[in-house]
């Protein structure tokens, strides 16, 4: 039984997605692995503030030829579309929580390369943009 | 895109990072901030947090019943680690318009109410200076409630210090306490920055001072008394609220143990739960119990333990290529090339086990260049120990240690003898043990051992001559907890 103070710390918590921010900013920072962590910290967080009042493009680790090199490992011979169960073990695996369940194409079972890019990019910006409450 | 079935292989590069920028303690005082404070726009928040700079600044709080030393204490230790001196009496010496409100309070000698007082240490601790430098405050709180109400505005100390000392002592240091009037403000009700001193125990070089000191008004016996009975109601209970981050120091030794105890005790920190990979040099004299520690590190801890001569003749005995070019160096005793050595042990280390679990090596480096070519790797060690031994001691436990060759069992002529006249009779000695191959091999090691502990400055050194256990134990707490924190150097900007 949580106390009331617990309650609110818990609820200040999902309110801004402290957790989501700070695994992303972490991530960045193990991944670029800057000299001066704390600048580097101030820089992606005064990005994500700007993105946030001009509504542009958020910080995230993954960017189109990221994309396009996954795409091109689950689709080797080059047809030009995935399955809809590569598509979906693809973003879980970029670590996309909530993707399009019901992407272009899902009917056929064949994702193209422009439905895969672009709903992977949305699902980024979604996880990277932890302001939106 | 199976990455389930294969365990997640996390780069090296990536944990040594973390540890050398502590990423995690960063990330987590982030966090702790952003839940004492609950601001509106978090990212607005933690912007200007990271810019305002250091975040390991001393939090201290330093309690204790009256005339146990505080105030000496806390104006020394605030010398040393640069923080401020925080006093009730200090506190009341600001000009706001909390303060003054305070002051009508203290004029009609009334106790001051528990939310403005509160309030009044929030604002105090707020000020920039405080913000940058870190605090000690000095016997606050002095009760239960106040504790609790500090804890609710966000006020948490990174250390409490709680002075003890039998009651008798403290009275009788209470006849003794002697203040020198001239640096205090004889206007002002509370003292400021008075220098106390005592009969007894701490009297002042200067003659001049000694003759001018006065006993204060304000300490009379019975007063002292009353004092001390109000502290000892409350200590328990504030025992109880800081029990996470207290130490108890005894107050009743010289002034100069006292205050190295608790300089020791705020510069140490406490036992973090950021993920660390042990990477352990140990060094020492022959005997002094390298291989058994690294074996019972190793136990506990799941690291790998590497013991440079065996994986030496491991690899020769793999009849691999590398194998064959030092089989002959170690067959005619002579000492591998250090290129060789180097390439077998970063072979090893960047094997995925050590890279997660992490090592424990011995019997490498031996002098300064090869610990330099190990730096160079890139195999940087999170802790360095280096067992200590005087060469009596060295030669006595090596020299007369001797192996069973049908049960294998290990003897020391002193400290195991063997059971029996029979078991004595078949013993071996190892020709490497005796004490002409001893000495040479000790003289080799202290030749090194100054430069190897030059280029390891925060080497730990652990005494050796103890049962096994002990020196385990000694290794095991310097091992587990974080390095402690260094005072910070004169002029330095805290960045």
């Amino acid at each position: 039984m949580a106390t009331p103070r617990e309650q609110e710390a818990a609820d200040f918590l999902r309110k801004h997605k402290i957790i989501e921010l700070m695994d992303n900013l972490t991530s960045m920072l193990l991944f670029h692995r800057p000299g001066r962590p704390r600048e580097f910290l101030i820089t992606q967080l005064e990005q994500l503030r700007l993105s946030k009042m001009r509504s542009l493009g958020c910080p995230s680790l993954f960017n189109d030829t990221n994309l396009d090199a996954v795409f091109g490992i689950l689709d080797p011979i080059k047809q030009g579309h995935i399955t809809y169960v590569q598509y979906k073990e693809a973003l879980t695996t970029l670590g996309i929580e909530k993707f399009n369940e019901c992407p272009e194409g899902m009917e056929k079972d064949k994702i193209s390369q422009e439905t895969f890019r672009r709903e992977a990019n949305e699902g980024l910006q979604r996880s990277s943009a932890t302001f939106m409450s | 895109m199976d990455a389930t079935t294969k365990p997640l292989r996390i780069p090296p590069e990536m944990s040594i990072y973390a540890e050398e920028h502590d990423i995690y303690e960063l990330v987590q005082s982030l966090v702790i901030s952003l839940m004492v404070d609950k601001p509106e726009d978090p990212i607005h928040y933690l912007i200007s947090l990271l810019k305002r700079g250091n975040f390991e600044v001393p939090k201290v709080m330093l309690l204790g019943p009256p005339f146990s030393g505080k105030t000496t204490i806390a104006r020394k230790l605030c010398e040393h680690i640069k923080a401020i001196h925080i006093t009730a009496s200090n506190i009341l010496k600001e000009s706001t318009d909390l303060t003054k409100k305070a002051q009508e309070y203290t004029a009609k000698e009334q106790e001051i109410p528990v939310d403005i007082w509160i309030k009044l240490i929030q604002q105090r601790l707020l000020k920039i200076d405080c913000v940058r430098q870190g605090w000690v405050l000095e016997g606050i709180p002095q009760t239960h409630r106040e504790a609790v109400s500090l804890q609710e505005a966000g006020v948490i100390p990174d250390h409490v210090v709680l002075l003890e000392a039998p009651d008798a002592v403290l009275i009788e240091r209470s006849h003794g306490k002697r203040v020198d009037p001239i640096t205090g403000d004889p206007d002002f009700f509370f003292y400021t920055c008075i220098d106390i001193y005592h009969v007894t125990f701490i009297w002042p070089e200067d003659n001049e001072v000694a003759h001018r000191l006065e006993r204060q008004t304000s300490d009379s016996e019975e007063q002292g008394v009353t004092q001390l009975m109000k502290q000892h109601q409350e200590v328990t209970a504030l025992r109880r609220t800081y029990q996470y981050c207290l130490k108890s120091i005894d107050a009743d030794q010289p002034f100069v143990d006292v205050f190295d105890q608790v300089l020791t005790y705020v510069l140490s920190r406490h036992r973090s739960v950021a993920p660390h990979t042990p990477r352990v040099l140990l060094f020492g004299p022959p005997g002094s119990g390298k291989s058994l520690q690294a074996k019972l590190i190793s136990q506990k801890y799941n690291t790998v333990n590497l013991c440079c001569s065996e994986l030496l003749e491991a690899v020769c005995a793999d009849a691999t290529s590398m194998g064959e070019l030092i089989k002959p160096y170690l067959e005619s005793g002579q000492q591998v090339p250090d290129s060789m050595v180097l390439q077998i042990l970063t072979d090893r280390l960047s094997k995925l086990d050590c890279t997660t679990r992490g090592w424990v090596l011995h019997g490498f480096p031996r002098d300064l260049e090869q610990a330099e070519k190990l730096q160079e790797a890139n195999f940087i060690p999170s802790r360095v120990f280096f067992l200590e031994m005087t060469d009596d001691v060295v030669i006595e436990r090596v020299s007369l240690t001797s192996v069973d060759p049908v049960t294998g069992d290990r003897y020391h002529s002193l400290y195991k003898p063997a059971p029996s006249p029979k078991v004595q009779g078949r013993l071996q000695f190892h020709p490497k043990d005796s004490e002409a191959q001893l000495l040479q091999r000790l003289k080799e090691y202290w030749a090194n051992s100054s430069s190897l502990q030059a280029f390891y400055p925060e080497a730990v050194h652990i005494s050796a001559d103890q049962d096994p256990h002990t020196v385990f134990e000694s290794l095991e707490s310097r091992l587990v907890v974080p390095l402690p924190k260094s005072l910070p150097v004169k002029g330095e900007n805290s960045t």
